[in-house]
């Protein structure tokens, strides 16, 4: 037998923005298995939201995650609204997705200068966060916020977005495709970083459906799943269909989102065109009551909440599942055999979200 | 709502698992609320876009058998429900011994279950 | 291979596209949440901004006339500015700067405190 070692990843590691820990067991250069070791963040979350005012933990959801401020209010309100029996105007469902698909796409042009940063390819990550100023200047002006932007709420949203903003979110939009497309054949084409890439990390997809991987994840290695195909908010009327590589590698994972930028971009094109008039807020009353299970696609894959309510100002129980939390077992499995060099690239590939593992 | 809810016992729990691993579920994740005398646990399983949950209670006391052998992401969720409630799980492959998210420093041990902690005694409080 | 060079040539000619930035600023959108600001004279200490606030930032002492916000807690979510009946709180489009020190910005009313007139909003 080998001698074997054990070199701690984290949890102060380049890659990772915030902290975690792999303690990965090698023989020579090869992994051959990967222990988490997570706790270093834990805020209890899910225990406060048993004491708080359920309107206010709203805002709670929104801090569970910076990144994903967007899709934890949407997944929260849409479950509310379920418990108490409110019907959101069409309009509100539109604003709703076109901020969720905002959201996004920061996100997404986030984990790609990320990437970048990791390959070494320094011009190609300054290049991408330029394209993500764009998108978090449409932000800050229709949402009054660049992250926290606490648009919606219980009932619709706090915001409407008019002509004028409308037609600045459709000038940036345009902006925004045409840096995206000089970024595009970078991140396909580019020998640098396909060397980095391609069959680096793999997860095929038997492997994939019985670890529970979900999101980009899922997709790259040739799941077609989506949850916004269960047409929450107003993606029911709006026509796409989920981007799946089948070449179940990081390089895989990483198509998927550079795609999804563009997929993000026609939806907000045709939300707007769609965009309905009217109201967009409805007044909310009384206290929910019951159970309800909330599926929502997140930028990092599908976000699980279990809400139970029994009628009194705070909620009997908020479960939350966040995807990286279920993309960590095919990580650990992923990293499995890699090289050591290799590794920083994998663990990123997952999209990792500390904040929403930990809570 | 919640929908696509089986109940089922604690003792059919192995035998359901086997059978949805062999029709390729998905784990999506395993929630327990605490009720009075124990727990409610929900087992979240989904094909696709369809979701089925397996659904029981258990008495503060009693072992859960574990699913990891076969769904070995299973063990994030079960280490999970010993940090938060301090149900005990049996057979357990991979045992972080409720140091998963909380460590030996946080003042309460299983926060989420405060009925059963005040119950048994092991509630530790800052000094 | 060459995929990167022509943005790379491109930027070598062109202006930064950043800015120096103590020196040259922009001007955050009209509708950005900046930090909250109280116009203390026309608040009439109903409490509703701190039952309404998630954060738990606000103060309101009605014997003491005094209304205070800890400007480092507060999320700028904007629940005080909906529910306060005399438009006392504004929304203010600068952000709150550092400072040494983390301490509640007081703000004190002098003389009786105004009576409350619910049409008085359609008046202003």
């Amino acid at each position: 037998m080998k001698r074997r070692t054990v070199i701690p990843f984290g949890p102060q590691h380049v890659v990772f923005p915030e902290p975690i820990q792999f303690r990965l067991i090698l023989e020579e250069e090869r992994v051959v298995d990967a222990i988490p070791a997570l706790g270093y963040m834990h805020r209890g979350i899910e225990q406060l939201a048993t004491v708080k005012d359920f309107t206010k933990t709203l805002y709670l959801a929104e801090r569970i995650c910076g990144i994903c401020s967007v899709m934890h209010t949407l997944a929260y309100a849409q479950a509310i609204e379920e418990l108490m029996g409110i019907e959101v105007p069409p309009r509100a469902k539109y604003l709703r997705t076109i901020w969720a698909e905002l959201g996004r796409l920061q996100s997404h042009l986030l984990w790609m200068g990320l990437a970048a940063d990791a390959i070494g390819y320094e011009s190609l990550f300054m290049q991408t966060w330029r394209a993500r100023e764009v998108v978090l200047e449409m932000i800050e002006f229709t949402e009054g916020s660049r992250i926290m932007t606490g648009s919606i709420t219980i009932g619709g949203t706090k915001r409407d977005l008019h002509a004028e903003s409308l037609e600045f979110l459709l000038h940036k939009l345009e902006h925004l495709e045409q840096a995206l497309n000089d970024i595009y054949p970078v991140f396909s084409d580019d020998p640098l970083i396909k060397q980095r890439t391609v069959g680096v990390g793999l997860l095929s997809k038997a492997d994939a459906i019985k670890l529970g991987a979900v999101g980009p994840t899922a997709r790259g290695s040739g799941i077609a799943e989506d949850m916004r195909l269960l047409g929450y908010a107003a993606y029911g009327e709006l026509d796409f269909q989920p981007v799946v590589e089948t070449s179940c590698d990081s390089y895989g994972r990483m198509l998927v989102r550079v795609k999804e930028c563009f997929q993000s971009i026609e939806l907000i094109r045709k939300a707007i065109a769609k965009l309905p008039p009217g109201e967009v807020l409805v007044k909310v009353k009384g206290r929910p009551e019951g159970e309800v299970i909330m599926r929502i696609e997140q930028p990092r894959g599908e976000l699980l909440y279990y809400l139970k309510a029994g009628g009194d100002k705070s909620l009997a129980r908020w479960r939350i599942r966040t995807p990286t939390l279920s993309n960590l077992p095919p990580l650990v499995h992923m990293v499995k055999g890699a090289r050591l060099a290799d590794v920083p690239l994998i663990t990123l590939s997952i999209d990792t979200c500390i904040a929403c593992v930990e809570r | 709502m919640l929908t696509n809810v089986r109940l089922i016992s604690k003792d059919d729990l192995l035998e359901t698992v086997q059978e949805l691993a062999r029709d390729n579920y998905r784990l999506l994740s395993i929630t327990a609320t605490e009720i009075a005398g124990g727990f409610d646990l929900i087992y979240h399983f989904a094909q696709g876009m369809t979701m089925l949950n397996l659904r029981f209670s258990i008495g503060y006391e009693q072992e859960v058998p574990s699913i990891t052998p076969f769904y070995f992401c299973a063990f994030v969720p079960e280490n999970e429900l010993k940090d938060f409630h301090g149900i005990k799980i049996a057979n357990l492959p991979i045992n972080y011994r409720q140091l998963f998210i909380l460590s030996e420093l946080t003042p309460v041990k299983t926060p989420l279950a405060p009925r059963a902690a005040a119950a048994s005694g092991t509630e530790v409080l800052p000094e | 291979m060459f995929e990167m060079l022509a943005t790379v040539l491109q930027n070598l000619v062109a202006k930064p596209a950043t800015r120096e930035y103590p020196a040259k600023r922009r001007e955050p959108f009209p509708t950005y949440r900046g930090r909250i600001e109280s116009l203390i004279e026309r608040c009439i200490f109903c409490l509703k901004c701190q039952a309404a606030c998630p954060a738990n930032c606000l103060v309101v002492n009605r014997k003491e006339q005094t209304w205070s916000v800890d400007q480092y807690r507060c999320i700028v979510c904007g629940m005080c500015v909906e529910v306060c009946p005399t438009e006392a709180i504004v929304m203010s489009r600068i952000y709150h700067g550092p400072a040494r020190h983390r301490e509640p910005i007081v703000t004190h009313q002098e003389g009786p405190i105004p009576k409350f007139n619910p049409r008085a909003k359609d008046v202003n």
